[in-house]
């Protein structure tokens, strides 16, 4: 009769150091993922930030660029659509030079588009 | 003095049950006061270890939560730095300096905060002092 208690509460306190040990492993996962998924938030917040820095930028150059393209509006387009028809170039070296940093900034924001935080197997990058 | 007590106390047990029966029961109910002791000991003992282990688990994950608050911190302020440029860029119409803020941004964006991260498990594990 003894024996047989001891044996049961043997394997109870087995249990119970399994169970102690389940829960720690249960805790450390827990602690692992809320510390990823706070880097995951932070990571994405900058990338968020810089791509809405990006593209705004990109926007205020997009209208700065044509505005110094094309300073008259409809005058203007109607200038360089008369130049190409006569055998020249629709945009002119100093347009082009206008042009040029936008498709940079473009560049700058397509790289940060493309950046990415999370891999195929879903880790952090 | 106590064993004349007990022989006395086994008497007057020895009315209610037979004295072997009664010694068998004392013998038993000693048995399970031990057994309930070791098991007690036992139960302490995990309790302490996991609470060492759940302290240990503790401390490092705050060390690696306040690792990752200085490198983002440190990662913010470099963006707002290149955040500054792009303005003063803006602000000047210099597009060189537009596109160095944006060049410089994307550097930093580009790079992971995690790239050190095995390295830096190492140290914590070694126990050695770390310097951002």
């Amino acid at each position: 009769m003894g024996i047989f208690s001891h044996v049961s509460a043997n394997k109870k306190i087995k249990e119970i150091a399994e169970a102690s040990a389940m829960q720690l492993a249960a805790i450390e996962q827990y602690k692992e993922l809320t510390l990823k998924l706070g880097a995951l938030d932070r990571r994405a917040a900058e990338l968020v930030q810089s791509i809405w820095k990006a593209s705004e930028t990109f926007l205020v150059q997009l209208k700065a660029a044509d505005r110094a393209v094309f300073p008259f509006g409809f005058l203007s387009r109607a200038f360089r659509s008369v130049r190409r028809f006569c055998g020249g170039r629709y945009f002119s070296e100093s347009d082009l030079m206008e042009i040029s940093p936008l498709l940079q900034i473009a560049g700058g924001l397509a790289e940060l588009i493309d950046v990415r935080i999370i891999d195929e197997a879903g880790n952090l990058t | 003095m106590n064993k004349n007590r007990a022989a006395m106390n086994l008497g007057a047990i020895g009315k209610i049950m037979p004295a072997a029966d009664a010694l068998s029961f004392f013998n038993s109910l000693m048995e399970a006061y031990h057994e309930d002791q070791n098991i007690r000991r036992d139960i302490a003992k995990i309790d302490a270890m996991r609470d060492v282990v759940l302290t240990e688990i503790t401390k490092r994950y705050d060390l690696y939560h306040q690792v990752f608050d200085r490198i983002f911190d440190e990662r913010k302020d470099a963006i707002h730095r290149h955040f500054d440029i792009i303005d003063r860029g803006i602000a000047g119409s210099d597009k060189d300096l537009i596109i160095q803020g944006l060049q410089g941004l994307s550097m930093i964006v580009s790079s992971s905060p995690f790239a050190n991260f095995q390295e830096l498990s190492k140290l914590l594990e070694s126990g050695r002092k770390l310097e951002i």
